[in-house]
């Protein structure tokens, strides 16, 4: 059994987009899906078993954003050792340097053109799953 | 802050040099009468000009203030110009005459102050008023020169009659009531220029009611003309008030407007960015539908979902041109001083492509260095030359631009020029506008937004930029203008 991807996203379009990327990249880890950083931790508390390879985070969200999140995430020795990807289509200076010192691994923008997009989702797989070394 | 304590300061020493004045006056002896003379014009002159000149500033001021000035600037102006009669006239009847006319005039000014602020408060003194009244004024001290036969008696074996003394009289307790009036006033509504004019007013009002003890030339007689002396120049402190009020205000103005721009750019910033997601997914889909369900359309209906993407590019292109307008201005590029030449090699490197495939040649002369935002300067170079491809004539084998420059006194003027299709005059400042095209709607890709973006950038560089020359079949000159010397980072 795959570990999962869990996908913090609220957009339900770009759940499509990425679960259409993981399809056409053959990529064999499901994907979970919650809409904010609240059901993310919720999620994430009640299953400690569950093996997660990475995290795929939005930013703007309601309830619980992708910087709460990220500063919540800090809290917990487990969740803090899974790689967190930002995925978003904020390319606002500040976003991206308060996601890095909010301790996000990598912060990548979501395209406008769909296949580009999928191409996004493709590295991230490649580097993340297949290529980066994860804690046990 | 600082200015109130000076403002505290001033009279305390003013009062210092009063009473030396007065232990070396009555040190002197009265065949000094001439020295005594010469000093007398002195101070006249000296305090008329100082109150003269308030009349004026408070004048121009007089919608700043949140009290009715009417009074006081006639009572001042009339103060001022019949104590310069009464200082260039020789002692005897006119002379004190003129005095007390002077300061009559000037305390009734002061009083009416009262009147207006109650009853006329929104009343305006005009150009043509304060000419009137200085004429009257003038006209005033001249027939007192010439008619003084005509005048009451003001002086008699070298005394003051009562009538002299009783208008003085009259005139300390008009004063004296001004200041009270303005003290109350300060009570509610304190500011340094209530509190400047209670200080002039009761120096006006004790000297007023100290004439009646005097004669010519006594230390008594110094005494009153050294008090009004201080409450005339102690009235100059209002420019320094009044300079430091309007600097206070253009720093609060400018502070709001800075806010309300930062607040329209983060709506700004939210509107596209939010706009951008429901668009992405439209042209995703169709994009989607192409791809996977091809052979179920015919020409037509991959033709209308191709217009959809267009469509959708399009809306994309001038949202994100947009969200780059909301962060012009914005205080976290730096200004660093740069040469214009690397910036435009820079972009050249970068526009590469679409410059060797439209056959564009560019020649760069010799720029000047310059301070600018390094990242913001790279968007306009790359907006005119991506511009100028675009707008090329396609009936010239090449494409050339020419960017150069030319040193004026203080200003850099920096020029694009280009062979390309040419804008007709009437269109020079309409393509400046926010998403507007010289030519069709349609006729080309992109946004509309490039040179706005331009312009908005250089108007941050404090400089201008505009269309030089251009003519149809020939091609276009811009020209951008960069200040010399330092821009300063906020």
């Amino acid at each position: 059994m795959n570990n999962i991807v869990l996908l913090i996203e609220d957009n339900d379009d770009d759940v499509l987009v990425i679960e259409r990327g993981f399809k056409k990249g053959k990529i064999a880890n499901p994907i979970k899906r919650v809409v904010n950083g609240k059901e993310a931790l919720d999620f994430l508390e009640g299953n400690p078993d569950v093996g997660i390879d990475l995290i795929l985070l939005d930013l703007n969200m309601e309830v619980m954003n992708g910087f709460d999140f990220l500063h919540m995430r800090k809290k917990s020795d487990r969740i803090s050792r899974i790689p967190v990807v930002v995925l978003t289509s904020s390319h606002r200076d500040e976003d991206i340097d308060l996601a890095y010192s909010l301790g996000a691994n990598a912060y990548v923008e979501k395209p406008i053109s769909p296949k580009e997009f999928v191409d996004v989702i493709l590295s991230i797989e490649d580097f993340w799953l297949v290529l980066a070394k994860k804690p046990r | 802050m600082e200015l109130n304590k000076r403002l505290i300061y001033t009279p305390l020493l003013f009062i210092l040099l009063f009473v030396g004045g007065l232990f070396i006056m009555e040190g002197t002896t009265a065949d000094q009468t001439f020295y005594f003379e010469q000093f007398h014009v002195y101070l006249e002159v000296v305090g008329s000009f100082c109150i003269l000149l308030v009349s004026f500033l408070l004048f121009a001021d007089q919608d700043k203030l949140d009290f009715n000035t009417t009074g006081i600037i006639v009572g001042l102006l009339f103060m001022g110009i019949l104590d310069t009669f009464h200082g260039l006239s020789h002692p005897g009847e006119s002379f004190v005459f003129l005095h007390n006319m002077a300061v009559l005039t000037g305390s009734l000014g002061f009083f009416s102050f009262i009147v207006f602020n109650c009853k006329f408060s929104g009343f305006v003194l005009r150009k043509r008023g304060l000419i009137l009244f200085t004429a009257v004024a003038v006209l005033t001290g001249t027939l007192s020169l010439v008619l003084i036969e005509y005048m009451p008696t003001m002086l008699v074996g070298g005394e003051f009659t009562s009538l002299a003394i009783v208008m003085n009289v009259i005139s300390g307790i008009l004063f004296i009531s001004a200041g009270v009036y303005f003290f109350i006033l300060n009570r509610t509504s304190p500011d340094k220029i209530k509190y400047l004019f209670i200080i002039t007013t009761l120096l006006q009002g004790a000297g007023s009611i100290t004439f009646g003890y005097s004669e010519l030339w006594c230390s008594t007689w110094w005494s009153w003309h050294v008090l009004r002396f201080l409450g005339n120049t102690l009235l100059i402190i209002f420019i320094f008030i009044s300079a430091e009020e309007r600097r206070r205000i253009v720093a609060r103005q400018n502070l709001e407007i800075k806010d309300i721009n930062t607040k329209l750019n983060n709506y700004t910033y939210t509107i596209s960015h939010d706009l951008k997601e429901p668009i992405r997914s439209i042209r995703t889909f169709s994009e989607f539908i192409l791809e996977d369900y091809e052979e179920q359309f015919d020409e037509t209906g991959k033709d209308y979902f191709n217009r959809i993407i267009i469509a959708s590019n399009k809306m994309a292109a001038m949202i994100d041109d947009l969200l780059i307008l909301s962060r012009i201005g914005k205080n976290d590029v730096k200004f660093e001083k740069t040469n214009l030449n690397e910036i435009v090699e820079d972009v050249i490197e970068s526009l590469e492509m679409s410059i060797h495939e439209s056959n564009s040649d560019i020649a760069c002369e010799t720029l000047p260095t310059v301070f600018c935002q390094i990242s913001w300067m790279k968007l306009v170079f790359s907006n005119f030359i991506t511009n100028s491809i675009k707008y090329r004539d396609h009936e010239k084998k090449r494409n050339q631009i020419v960017i150069s420059s030319r040193d004026q006194r203080d200003i850099y003027e920096i020029f694009i020029q280009d062979n390309g299709i040419g804008l007709e005059e009437d269109q020079f400042d309409k393509i400046f506008g926010l998403f507007r095209r010289a030519y069709s709607k349609n006729d080309k890709d992109g946004s509309g937004a490039g040179l706005a973006i331009i312009k908005d950038i250089i108007d941050q560089h404090n400089g201008t930029v505009f269309v030089k020359e251009s003519e149809p079949g020939k091609g276009t000159t811009f020209c951008f203008t960069l200040p010399k010397g330092v821009i300063k980072n906020e």
